[in-house]
């Protein structure tokens, strides 16, 4: 990956380059309280000073909640949450997804729960008295995903 | 026409070498002689110098010329010149024709000398064409009333009334409050000075009230505003305050007996007033004003007023309506502050100790409501801690865009004032950036700094309030650490920003002026008529064109007086008669319900009656000729470039190979503008494009576009100003929605859309204009003159059958 | 927490058990008028004479001949100027006034009762 994506450059021009540094996401951030680190702000410094590669392989965005706290609170409608979907989203073309992130992605897929539904948690359910968990239809899931262009991104990586 | 031919005389100029270096101009003169109805052509070095303008002169003279042609500079530069060349050889200005052949011919194609002669002489014999058709246009008179109205009796207003009055015009200010002083006289004291503000403001007040020329009207709003620069008919409709003013001398005693308190809207809503009431101690009118919202009618007033000997209150006042006449208008209507309830985040009126600045204004004021106290509305003592946030209603997409200016300045200013106060006050200012630009601002934010004051730069997120202590934890990103903090104070201040007065829009629509995006009067050009309204004869000054600062306003109001007097000292005004005009004969609202011309003109100068012909109200009219062109029965002609004076020179241009060449419209602010910067600058471009000249892209008519490819034109190119900077108001926008549907109609006459381009670009930007032209030729150049011929062939029935009544 | 915003100065009613309150709340200043609803019994009179018909009367609901609620008034915090003079005319005194915490009836310390009432006879 040499070249800055398309998407991500326009993402840049339109939005992050609007950003004029005040604040505002950090002092929301519900991640930035727990892990000092994460800092929405110098992320978007850092896409503007043409370090996205950095921020592209590196792991703190996948640290976001996704609360959109900072897309509410942001003066000049950088939507930094939505900046960070589209960060994972090519994080994850280019192969650099976490490997927890993408089995959980593909466990919603294939069966519409995000964790395993593995004999022992049928056994403990069981044990608690909870009823058996039920199959679903993944055909909507799987719409909904085609829709987000997220079925793509994980076929991507998988292929 | 006139009912003789007419006889023109041509001129080429070779300005030097400028032009002569390049355009063969004893060739250009030769072919011009040829042409119909040129009766003398001649060449000379300097047509602008003396001995240019005496051969005219004595030519108009020798030959009875009618018309006259000069083929030099452009017409921005030297039109007026010979306009009174030919007028002192007692020929009408207007008669008078200019080709430019300097800033769009030789100087933007020295290197092609044969085509630039040629369209040299393209472009003679297009201002020929155009001379045929030229009519004697009369210079309109208008007397102009010596008097002016002033709206609005703030800090700008004031000075801008002075000074009128001082000039020995009669001025009415209007205000629309009790008292004249506006939001200065809210303040405790003025940046970057720390003056008192009402020890300053006061006395221009009270020489307001004392002025012989100045009639003051307080409690009155402007209701209509009819007629024209000059000759403005005003009426003023006055609130009825229930208390004379000739007999009130404001001893007070009524208040004092009167049993209703209510908030003091003078006071921010902090402190009480009675029903019967003066907004501050200083008011001008000193005349006391009964609120009859709050009014009980219990007339104790009256005794107490009786008891002084007087008879001053009036309960069955009226409504009353005051007409005014005047010739020329000033907009001083000032701002109001941005609600901040509206930021919830920040807890305005759901806390407690959260305030506005303003109303720390007040209370910081030894004449305001705690008598210069600062305290909490939670337990009534002085905090031990305060944080300014602002940018508070501004720089934010949610709220407003635009910067408030003046906020940063008052922060820092009340953080002083404060730690006069409470040096033991711990004072923090939230800023994201902090804008001290004019003359002794940095050196006051130094001052702050200096006392001690706290400057955290960061946007707070968010506030809330601890149950308990009623202190306010702010939290917000620590810049230098980059981490997330929570900030404890006792006491917040907003600085909000200033937002359009109430009632803005309204007179906006009483005075046919427009409002930019974030709602303030539009100036008409922002940095060469800063002061004017694109409405002749209506000045804005002070806060309601965008918010100021004092000194700023004041300068204003000085300004917008001097802008005013130069009308109204001469007593008479010249309109340029480049106006249009219905032609009753052909209107069709006489039959049938039309009024397309009244709702597209943009200075609300046309009148449409139902069964009446439209009528120009000539004084109001600008002549951009959007009506002309909108016109459905082609009955409004804009004098001076009427429809046969532009198809005369559609054809003109397009006698020889018109397939090669490009007609360009181009209007006469923006982008003519920058055809012209494109030949001062000397930027090379292909010598294709034929320009003809119109006021405003409003007045381009489909029909132009549509004549030039039935004319057999490569190409066309319509353009003017960049959206928001039209010179008149609107036009551009209009020229857009009449012309962008010609994409989709020009292919179904088998044209391809590619030759048509609408291009909006400001006077600057000659290289736009270089680019689009060389753009364009490579277009022409790609289709070729063989499919460009074909194509047109295709369309000329389609054509010729809608442009029937062009005819030829 | 409510949401419902204070504007600087204007009156808030709220309910409060057995009475409603009327409250202005100026920095300096804080002004509150009372109405005890078991005292109330709905005579209206200060409805028929507030100056600034701020009192909105609800006469009793009957079914057949029987009266099952008691007639009642409400204020209108948009409408009143807490001048007092319901106060001074309650035959019950069910209202009251309190001027920063204080017992004060504005008209009556004026002079101005019962010049002020709506009806003049």
């Amino acid at each position: 990956m040499e070249e800055m994506p398309e998407e991500l450059r326009v993402l840049i021009k339109e939005k992050v380059y609007f950003c004029y540094q005040c604040g505002a996401c950090v002092g929301s951030c519900p991640t930035a309280r727990a892990i000092p680190e994460y800092n929405p702000r110098k992320m978007m410094e850092g896409l503007i000073l043409g370090e996205w590669r950095e921020i592209l392989s590196g792991d703190l965005i996948w640290l976001c909640t996704l609360c959109h706290t900072c897309y509410e609170v942001c003066p000049q409608g950088v939507g930094i949450s939505h900046i960070i979907i589209e960060l994972r989203n090519l994080a994850t073309k280019e192969g650099m997804a976490p490997e927890g992130f993408l089995d959980s992605a593909k466990q919603m897929a294939a069966t519409g729960y995000v964790a395993p539904i593995t004999g022992a948690v049928e056994r403990t359910r069981k044990q608690l008295g909870l009823p058996e968990i039920k199959v679903i239809d993944t055909g909507e899931i799987k719409k909904i995903m085609e829709l987000m262009r997220f079925r793509s991104v994980l076929e991507d990586e998988s292929g | 026409m006139g009912e003789e031919e007419p006889r023109i005389g041509v001129y080429v100029c070779h300005c030097g070498l400028n032009i002569a270096g390049v355009v063969d101009v004893e060739k250009v003169a030769r072919e011009a002689a040829k042409l119909p109805n040129v009766v003398v052509s001649k060449d000379y070095r300097y047509m602008c110098a003396d001995p240019g303008q005496e051969m005219i002169k004595e030519d108009i003279k020798k030959y009875n010329l009618t018309r006259v042609v000069v083929a030099s500079c452009s017409p921005r530069m030297h039109e007026p010149t010979f306009r009174r060349c030919v007028e002192s050889a007692g020929l009408n200005p207007f008669l008078f024709e200019m080709a430019n052949i300097r800033e769009h011919c030789s100087w933007c194609h020295p290197h092609y000398p044969e085509d630039a002669t040629e369209k040299a002489i393209d472009l003679v014999k297009m201002a020929v064409a155009k001379a045929r058709y030229l009519s004697p246009l009369e210079v309109i008179k208008v007397p102009v009333t010596r008097a002016a109205l002033v709206i609005g009796g703030g800090v700008a207003g004031i000075h801008a009334a002075l000074d009128l009055a001082d000039m020995g015009f009669k001025v009415y200010l209007v205000e629309r409050s009790p008292s004249i002083g506006g939001r200065m006289a809210q303040l405790d004291k003025t940046f970057p000075t720390l003056d008192c503000s009402i020890c300053i403001l006061g006395p221009k007040m009270v020489d307001v009230a004392n002025h012989p020329n100045i009639e003051l009207i307080t409690y009155a709003e402007v209701k209509r505003v009819e007629g024209y620069i000059g000759n403005f008919r005003v009426t003023v409709v006055k609130k009825p305050r229930y208390v004379l003013e000739s007999e009130c001398n404001g001893c007070g005693e009524c208040a004092k007996v009167c049993p209703v308190e209510v908030p003091n809207e003078f006071d921010e809503n902090l402190g009480p007033r009675k029903a019967i009431y003066v907004p501050f101690p200083q008011a001008i009118p000193m005349v006391y004003t009964i609120d009859m919202d709050a009014c009980i009618e219990c007339y104790n007033c009256v005794e107490a007023c009786k008891e002084q000997g007087r008879e001053a209150i009036d309960f069955d006042m009226k409504e009353e309506e005051i007409h005014l006449e005047v010739g020329t208008i000033i907009v001083a209507t000032g701002y109001d502050l941005y609600d901040p309830s509206r930021v919830r985040a920040y807890g305005y009126g759901l806390y407690d100790n959260v305030f506005t600045a303003i109303e720390l204004e007040r209370m910081i004021n030894a004449a305001g409501p705690t008598q210069g106290h600062v305290i909490r509305f939670s337990d009534r003592r002085t905090p031990r801690s305060l944080a300014f946030i602002t940018c508070v209603g501004s720089r934010d997409v949610k709220t407003n865009i635009y910067c408030s200016g003046f906020c940063c300045m008052y922060t820092l200013k009340n953080a002083i004032l404060l730690k006069e106060h409470y040096p033991e006050m711990q004072i923090y200012v939230l800023f994201m950036d902090l804008r001290a630009p004019f003359k002794g601002y940095e050196e006051f934010y130094r001052r702050a700094r200096e006392e001690g004051i706290i400057f955290l730069r960061g946007r707070p997120t968010e506030l809330y309030e601890d149950p308990k202590t009623k202190n306010l934890i702010i939290s917000m990103e620590n810049l230098s650490t980059g981490e997330p903090m929570d900030l404890e104070v006792e006491m917040v201040v907003l600085s909000n920003a200033a937002v359009p007065s109430a009632g803005t829009e309204e007179l906006s629509r009483i005075l046919t002026v427009s409002r930019d995006a974030s709602g303030f009067f539009m100036e008409a050009h922002p940095k060469l008529r800063p002061i004017d309204s694109p409405t002749d004869g209506v000045f804005f000054c002070g806060a309601a064109q965008g918010p100021k600062d004092i000194p700023y306003s004041v300068a204003q109001g000085s300004a917008a007086a001097s802008r005013a007097a130069r009308i109204m000292a001469r007593g008479e005004w010249e309109i340029e008669p480049i106006v249009a005009y219905v032609d009753p004969e052909r209107c069709r609202n006489t039959k049938t319900k039309c009024g397309i011309c009244a709702t597209k003109c943009p200075y609300g100068a046309i009148t449409v009656e139902e069964g009446k012909a439209a009528v120009v109200n000539t004084a109001k009219c600008h002549g951009c000729g959007t009506c002309a062109a909108d016109c459905p029965a082609n009955a409004i002609t804009q004098m001076h470039f009427t429809d046969a004076q532009i198809i005369a020179q559609i054809h003109a241009a397009l006698e020889e190979k018109p397939e090669e060449k490009i007609i360009g419209f181009l209007c006469n602010w923006c982008s003519y503008g920058a055809a012209d910067l494109a030949g001062t600058s000397r930027m090379e471009y292909p010598p294709n494009i034929r320009i003809i000249r119109v006021m405003c892209s409003g007045r381009l008519d489909r029909d132009f576009i549509l004549e030039a490819f039935r004319k057999g034109a490569g190409m066309v190119l319509a353009s003017g100003c960049r959206f928001g900077d039209c010179h008149y108001i609107s036009g551009n926008y209009n020229a857009e929605r009449r012309l962008k549907p010609l994409f989709k109609m020009l292919p179904r006459f088998g044209i391809s859309p590619e030759r048509f381009r609408l291009e909006w670009f400001s006077a600057a930007e000659a290289g736009f204009f270089t680019n689009l032209v060389k753009e364009m030729v490579e277009t022409l150049k790609r289709l070729g003159p063989e499919r460009i011929r074909e194509e047109n062939e295709k369309a000329r029935p389609f054509l010729d059958r809608m442009l029937k009544h062009i005819g030829g | 927490m409510t949401w419902a915003l204070r504007r600087r100065g204007r009156i808030i009613k709220r309910e409060e058990e057995n009475r409603t309150i009327m409250e202005r709340r100026l920095l300096v200043k804080q002004y509150e008028l009372l109405l005890d609803r078991d005292i109330c019994i709905g005579c209206g009179i200060c409805a028929d004479n507030c100056p600034k018909e701020a009192i909105i009367y609800s006469p009793a609901e009957f079914r057949g001949i029987r009266a099952v609620t008691r007639p009642s008034i409400d204020f209108d915090p948009e409408r009143c100027v807490l001048c007092g003079e319901c106060v001074s005319l309650c035959p019950m005194h069910a209202l009251q006034m309190r001027i920063e915490r204080e017992e004060r009836v504005p008209v009556i310390e004026m002079n101005v009762f019962p010049l002020a009432t709506r009806k003049r006879w």
